[in-house]
């Protein structure tokens, strides 16, 4: 077994991260500097997980959005061109959506086999869940709220080359 | 002895640089610029001064001073660099542009900023619009002058050198799109310290989504550019764009290498007051204490944007009736002005009024009593007298001095009728506390 609840409790215990401990995983509660829960509140929690015998760390924040049920598909399908685009963008850290009840969460997984879990490791981890919280939540409530699409940087950059083309012509 | 082959020296050469690279990661940064003025030694001696490994070389020590700090070593080399292209390989365009500007940028940074304008103009007049080679050197040379001028507080000809190099973009075929966003950021940069608002608005809002995308790098000019943009929207009214343009500069002030708490602060301190207008009360008094806590790291207790902070989550607390935490914020304002020598007694007025207020709140009738007392005692006419009056009146109230209590309310009731203009808002609440107070049931 790569790693256990007790060994991640007591890596968090050794980064003095305050976290409740259950049966299953670990929750660890964080106060973000831009991401609002769909509470409106400015707090997450994320759930520390320990799957297949300790050989894989789930790191993620559930519910971290959640489309409202009878949104319809033109905004299912916008949400999930942002999740998808987010993801093309991200390293490490992705976007999931269930489509049968509307939960968006981010999070990562840590394939660690036979290797052992570092503290430096564990807190990287962590910080990369929160921190893609953070720099996409922006354009995130951008789709969900005022049906602004994302756009990848490439796209935009056609976008505003050709603006300047015009706008400088003369 | 036989001379070694040219490849062999290379490959000697390429151990000296990868040494110093090795020691650089290593942040052995003597070693490695020792290495790296052997490497260049070495290479003006077996290759000759106008090689490509001397340049090599050049470059590596000239990064590593400039990493280090060390301007005067670096502008020394980097004037050397220059006359040294000049000198031998004039037509080669892009190469000496490109020296002329790291010239010019080290000059700035060491506040030789004439000397450093000429480079920059040389370094445009090197160019040929005709010859396609050039035209990357030029869009650039546009770009790293207006930024230049637009840092250096010289707007107005920030505005004409970035418009040269705009119409350039637009004349030729396949120019930088980058960089040309880049140079309408900085216009817009420039017609905002102009005060043409309206045109820095639009200008900034077209190019930042290229600029400050979330995949590009944070660039705190163009962060700025998104707090004059949140600004100007939330006085234009328009909360929801400001409130948008606002947290983006948020997301990308947090993605810079180091923290600007001051700038954080004042984001969050705008925010704030957008969302009591955007019909966001929810998230007032989080931006408020978030502002305060940036606030606090980067700048001093008593400054106006701090105190104007703590007032705004004051205004929160007291309403929502949470009157030990109002108690708390209100003790370090008082703390924080108390050396102040300027505007002194307004302000204690002010926050010993407020003080005393939610202490007689909290039933902690003689700390009110005092705190009442004195900001009637550093009030400067009767607007700053009638509040902590009233609030003497509400203190017997509640200790049941029943005819105390209507003496200050009196003095406080006359003072407000005499305010000029409509009413006071003040006036029907004395009004109703009197007629409980002579008509007890």
């Amino acid at each position: 077994m790569a790693t256990s609840l007790d060994e991640i409790a007591d890596l968090l215990t050794s980064a003095k991260l305050h976290f409740t401990r259950e049966e299953k995983f670990i929750f660890v509660g964080y106060e973000m500097d831009l991401y609002e829960s769909p509470d409106k509140t400015g707090g997450i929690r994320l759930i520390i997980a320990c799957e297949r015998d300790g050989s894989l760390v789930s790191i993620f924040a559930p519910a971290a959005y959640k489309i409202p049920v009878g949104s319809g598909v033109r905004k299912f399908s916008l949400v999930k061109h942002c999740l998808n685009q987010f993801n093309w963008e991200l390293t490490g850290a992705k976007y999931e959506m269930d489509d049968a009840d509307g939960e968006v969460r981010v999070g990562l997984d840590l394939i660690l086999e036979d290797a052992k879990l570092t503290e430096r490791q564990l807190m990287r981890s962590v910080m990369l869940v929160l921190t893609t919280l953070d720099n996409f939540h922006l354009d995130f409530c951008r789709a969900l709220e005022d049906d602004v699409p994302v756009a990848s940087r490439a796209a935009v950059k056609k976008t505003v080359g050709a603006y300047l083309k015009k706008q400088f012509k003369s | 002895m036989s001379k070694p082959s040219p490849d062999k020296q290379r490959s000697e050469f390429a151990e000296i640089i990868s040494q110093g690279k090795k020691y650089l990661f290593d942040e052995q940064m003597e070693r490695a610029r020792a290495e790296f003025s052997q490497a260049q030694s070495f290479a003006e001696a077996h290759f000759g001064i106008n090689s490509e490994e001397v340049d090599l070389a050049h470059d590596e020590l000239i990064n590593l001073l400039h990493i280090l700090e060390l301007k005067d070593d670096e502008l020394a080399l980097l004037e050397s660099l220059v006359a040294k292209r000049r000198q031998h390989e004039p037509q080669n365009v892009p190469s000496l542009v490109s020296a002329l500007m790291r010239l010019a940028k080290c000059q700035v940074d060491l506040g030789q900023f004439d000397a450093a304008e000429a480079h920059f103009k040389e370094a445009i007049a090197s160019c040929s619009l005709h010859n396609s080679e050039h035209l990357f050197s030029l869009q650039l040379s546009h770009v790293d002058y207006g930024r230049c001028l637009c840092r250096h507080h010289q707007a107005e000809r920030a505005v004409e050198v970035l418009e040269e190099g705009l119409k350039l973009y637009a004349r030729i075929k396949d120019g930088n799109v980058m960089m040309a966003a880049d140079m309408a950021m900085y216009m817009a940069l420039a017609y905002w310290n102009l005060g043409r608002e309206a045109e820095a608005v639009e200008l900034g809002t077209q190019v930042a989504p290229l600029t400050c995308h979330r995949s590009a790098g944070p660039n705190a000019d163009f962060t700025r550019m998104l707090y004059h943009v949140g600004g100007y929207y939330h006085q234009e009214k328009k909360y929801k764009e400001a409130d948008y343009y606002l947290q983006w500069a948020l997301t990308r002030l947090f993605q810079e290498s180091s923290i600007k708490h001051r700038n954080i602060g004042a984001v969050y301190h705008l925010l704030a007051s957008n969302d009591r207008l955007f019909g966001k009360p929810e998230r007032v008094e989080r931006h408020l204490r978030r502002a305060l806590k940036f606030l606090l790291r980067g700048c001093e207790a008593h400054e106006p944007m701090v105190m104007d902070t703590r007032l705004g989550l004051i205004n929160v607390l007291i309403p929502a009736e949470r009157y030990a935490e109002a108690e708390t914020v209100i003790a370090e304002a008082i703390e924080a002005i108390k050396n102040l020598e300027r505007n002194l007694e307004s302000k204690q007025n002010l926050y010993y009024n407020n003080l005393g207020f939610v202490q007689v709140h909290l039933e902690k009738f003689p700390k009110a009593e005092a705190s009442l007392r004195f900001a009637l005692k550093v009030a400067q006419d009767d607007q700053e007298r009638a509040y902590p009056l009233k609030n003497l009146g509400l203190l017997y109230q509640r200790m049941g001095y029943v005819t105390e209590a209507i003496d200050y309310y009196q003095q406080a009731l006359r003072l407000f009728e005499a305010e000029p203009g409509e009413p006071h808002p003040m006036i029907p609440v004395i009004q109703k506390a009197l007629t409980e107070l002579q008509n007890p049931a």
